[in-house]
């Protein structure tokens, strides 16, 4: 029987995936947390009550332009719900990176099904 | 926005995401009867807030169990896609069907957690020789605190990758991670080690939410009132159970958690009766 305390290759390549993707996803919840903060310091100062519900990009969108509170609280919440699409992208290119090519497709599908959900969102 | 209502809702999913990660669930099993049993918010948006909420628990929570080697990415690669894909099926019912049925269907889904939590208390995974054959590359390792190295080797991805997707269906529907589903699965069918199955459910869990939250967004579901205070609770909690973890002894809260998750489902089965036991908590 072979010592299981040997380091596998398997596992050092997949450390290869693991740096990067921690970077990614504290960015992405400073980023998101920060325009939150932002948003609810304006609403304080702006006197607005939060919007009930968040449903589309052209309001979002137009609040940014007009530096309205829930136009930073709505992009703090897209950049949360946003980070893991982007980490999966970031894997799929780590796995091609380590001629994983598999993984790598296998990855960039699960991408392709999160980035299909916001049309189906869109459509439904 | 009420700053008491808004202190009380942050606080649940503090509360909620401290059990959360230390017992490797999303936290959404408790926020969702929380809020809708004590709070006062509707089913919908609570399901909505705790999909965004699970996102923040993950991106927060992995950053730690990446680190830790918890997380294997290639087995979560594979079962991520037909969870997904459940993901958003269910979000899709879960947007059209009676807010009732949703609470029926969360006290039943509490159960059953309670349940298969009662059952892996007891579980043991050995560790597996490095020359196993591994045709899909999913041995992995990481180190116990006492400086061991644990291996593993994932096993019978038949069953786990259905059973994934019907994971993702009910993540999709009730707002909540999976993880109740996904580390029972992982753990006793897969052969997965308890810590590398909450790691790997964690990290899958921010992407299963992704998938129902995009719907939720359009369905105008997601109430900012109700999401930033979860979202800010859940940052704090995940930060503060991942801290815990080390210094509690689990397996006691663990059976405690089994407790209150009994009283909540049958909490929320009479409560889509008409039949209230608030006032308990």
């Amino acid at each position: 029987m072979a010592d299981s305390t040997v380091r596998i290759p398997q596992q050092e390549r997949a450390d290869q995936i693991i740096i990067p993707t921690i970077l990614l996803l504290k960015f992405g919840s400073y980023l998101s947390f920060a325009l939150i903060g932002i948003g609810l310091v304006l609403s304080a100062f702006q006197n607005h009550e939060l919007q009930t519900a968040l449903r589309s990009l052209g309001p979002l969108v137009n609040d940014l332009v007009h530096g309205r509170a829930a136009g930073f609280i709505g992009l703090g919440i897209l950049t949360m719900i946003g980070t893991p699409v982007l980490m999966t992208l970031l894997i799929a290119l780590r796995f091609w990176q380590i001629d994983e090519r598999g993984y790598a497709y296998l990855t960039l599908g699960v991408t392709v099904v999160l980035i299909a959900s916001m049309f189906v969102a869109m459509i439904g | 926005m009420d700053p008491v209502q808004a202190l009380l809702l942050g606080l649940v999913a503090m509360l909620g995401s401290v059990l959360g990660s230390m017992l490797g669930l999303g936290g959404g099993i408790i926020i969702i009867p929380l809020f809708t049993l004590y709070l006062d918010v509707d089913p919908k948006i609570a399901v909505a807030a705790s999909a965004v909420s699970i996102v923040t628990n993950s991106v927060v929570g992995s950053q730690k169990h990446l680190f830790n080697r918890f997380v294997n990415v290639r087995l979560a690669m594979i079962l991520e896609i037909t969870t997904a894909i459940g993901a958003i099926v269910g979000a899709i019912i879960a947007v059209m069907i009676d807010a009732n049925f949703l609470r029926v269907f969360m006290g039943l889904m509490l159960l059953y957690a309670a349940f298969t939590m009662l059952r892996g208390r007891k579980i043991a995974i050995a560790n597996v020789p490095t020359d196993t054959p591994d045709p899909h590359g999913l041995m992995a390792q990481y180190t116990e605190r006492d400086g061991s190295i644990v291996t593993y080797l994932p096993q019978r991805l038949n069953v786990g990758i259905p059973t994934s997707g019907a994971a993702g269906v009910i993540s999709g529907m009730l707002g909540i991670g999976g993880g109740v589903i996904q580390v029972p699965l992982m753990n006793l069918i897969m052969k997965v080690p308890l810590r590398a199955a909450s790691g790997t459910s964690s990290f899958m869990i921010g992407m299963t939410g992704v998938a129902s939250a995009f719907v939720y967004w359009a369905s105008g579901t997601i109430d900012p009132r109700v999401t930033i205070p979860a979202m800010l609770g859940v940052f704090l909690g995940s930060n503060l159970g991942s801290i815990l973890t080390r210094r509690l002894d689990t397996s006691k809260l663990s059976l405690f958690l089994i407790m209150v998750m009994v009283y909540l489902g049958i909490s929320m089965l009479l409560d889509a009766l008409g039949i209230s036991l608030g006032g308990l908590f």
